[in-house]
């Protein structure tokens, strides 16, 4: 990634993110559908954190911003919606998200149990196994974009893959 | 204890590095001498070949994304669209304004106040201009259970002149077509909600609902000289049935069937030894999903019985059933929804 940034300015700012949207915008978008279960919801969440980059950058243009900041804004947007969707879920209002809204091209079966199975980890574990074996950080990178420690990631990824196994073991 | 529990953390955190591929070896060692004596890590976790692997088949759910999505000018489209915040209290507005015009609604039946009915009123378009925010349709699959009608479908003319015979189908090709229950079933009773996985909650995937119809079929035994008849007819001959009642076969369709909308009938026969085990399980009738048949086999395998008696004596038997299997989108009450 170019660090060094010779325009300053609100017009700077946004060609800085519109750099950012076009490198990242569909590996980002992919990461929240995958934690969101939603396409829709993972587009909003991505312009969102697109947005938020812009105004940092308009506050302090000589920040740099790199893909670990937008994974980290995009996982805490996605963790505090799932903390929504749970609470509205216990109240029973949750519309159910079929499969068409979810937008898994790849319709075999193994993805969807996959994504059947993210369902049930508690948001933590999803942003931690996520970043990890989806994403492709290290469990020290996970680690710096959630705010915990290395060993916290992999506790987390532990406890994920056994949700996970026993899941599509049962499916199988 | 304390100390067990810290080392299966520590045990965990081993393993989350070997899945991560970030384990050294000693790391490892001390994994394979833990589920050397750990018979849960092991059933749970796996090897260390296991755990790379589980974790090797959610990258590779990124290899065959397909999914590109466009973002556009963030900075333009977002005035249009709302953000997740803005929506779900949008959502959380029309969801509770709904509920109270129903509630409104209900507790006085009598005089529908005008101002009800338009707030209802108002609140179903709210509804509906909330469309592309909301996606379509609640979708589960319901599995009746037809136990009763086709189960005794090949019983002889005569016994089912017996029962109420304006609504029984008598010949077996009639009964095959009869598979057509009331879409909804009263809410209040004969709807049990059984959860397809057991215990642990966090291994529950999916439920389903199984509606019994023993209850408002039209074979049901009610009056008292028939009652009697069928206890007679049960001191001689009695059939193999599943034991702990109609429930007791309790087909799991895979998710596979959620999101294709799998629709059908299954009838189905299995054989029954004079001790009460099923030893085959036959499809009468396909549903015209390989899946379905294949999860109704199961469970009925699954199953135990109580023998076919004979004067008293087991005899090997056949016990004959059938599930159908329908896509309800009936979000009308609380009951649990399949989770896709």
């Amino acid at each position: 990634m170019e660090q060094v940034y010779l325009v300053t300015g609100t017009s700077a700012a946004q060609s800085r993110v519109e750099a950012l949207v076009r490198e990242h915008q569909t590996k980002l978008a992919r990461y929240v559908r995958r934690m969101v279960g939603d396409a829709d919801v993972a587009l909003d969440i991505a312009q969102d954190v697109f947005f938020s980059a812009y105004r940092t950058l308009q506050r302090e243009p000589e920040r740099p911003l790199t893909a670990g900041w937008l994974y980290k804004t995009a996982t805490n947007t996605a963790i505090s919606y799932l903390r929504r969707k749970k609470i509205l879920r216990f109240m029973s209002l949750d519309r159910e998200h079929d499969v068409r809204s979810l937008r898994i091209d790849e319709r075999s079966a193994a993805s969807i149990d996959l994504q059947a199975a993210m369902r049930r980890l508690p948001a933590e574990q999803a942003a931690a196994i996520m970043l990890t074996s989806y994403a492709g950080y290290s469990s020290q990178e996970a680690a710096a974009i959630l705010g915990t420690s290395a060993d916290a990631i992999r506790q987390r990824v532990c406890r994920a893959l056994r949700t996970l196994r026993a899941v599509m073991m049962e499916n199988a | 204890m304390h100390k067990e529990n810290l080392l299966h953390k520590q045990i965990e955190v081993i393993a989350g590095a070997i899945a991560l591929g970030e384990a050294t070896d000693a790391d490892r060692r001390m994994y394979r001498e833990h589920i050397a004596r750990c018979a849960e890590c092991l059933s749970e976790l796996g090897g260390e070949h296991e755990l790379a692997r589980t974790a090797a088949g959610i990258g590779s759910a990124r290899e065959s994304e397909v999914w590109n999505p466009e973002l556009g000018n963030v900075f333009r489209s977002r005035a249009r669209r709302l953000s997740p915040v803005v929506r779900f209290a949008a959502a959380f507005a029309v969801t509770f304004a709904c509920a109270a015009a129903t509630l409104h609604y209900f507790t006085l039946p009598a005089r529908t106040s005008p101002a009800a009915l338009t707030f209802t009123t108002a609140s179903a378009t709210a509804h509906h201009a909330n469309g592309p925010a909301a996606p379509q349709s609640q979708r589960k699959l319901v599995v009746y259970h037809n136990v009763v009608q086709i189960a005794r479908g090949p019983l002889s003319a005569a016994e089912s002149a017996r029962t109420d015979n304006s609504q029984i189908p008598a010949k077996p090709s009639e009964i095959a077509a009869v598979t057509v229950y009331p879409q909804i079933a009263p809410p209040n009773k004969s709807r049990t909600s059984v959860p397809v996985w057991r215990d642990p909650v966090w291994r529950t995937v999916s439920r389903m609902t199984t509606t019994s119809l023993s209850e408002t079929a039209p074979q049901r035994v009610s009056s008292a000289e028939s009652l009697q008849l069928g206890s007679q007819l049960r001191s001689a001959t009695t059939d193999a049935g599943p034991l702990g009642g109609e429930t007791a076969i309790n087909p799991q369709p895979p998710m596979i069937a959620y999101s294709e909308g799998a629709e059908g009938t299954t009838a189905f026969e299995v054989l029954i030894d004079e001790r009460g085990t099923p030893t085959k399980c036959v499809i009468t009738k396909p549903a015209g999903y390989r899946f379905l048949d294949e999860a109704v086999c199961k469970a009925a395998m699954k199953a135990r019985y109580s023998p076919k008696t004979v004067d008293g004596r087991a005899v090997p038997g056949i016990y004959r059933d059938a599930f159908t299997f329908r896509v309800s989108s009936d979000a009308s009450d609380g009951l649990p929804k399949p989770i896709h």
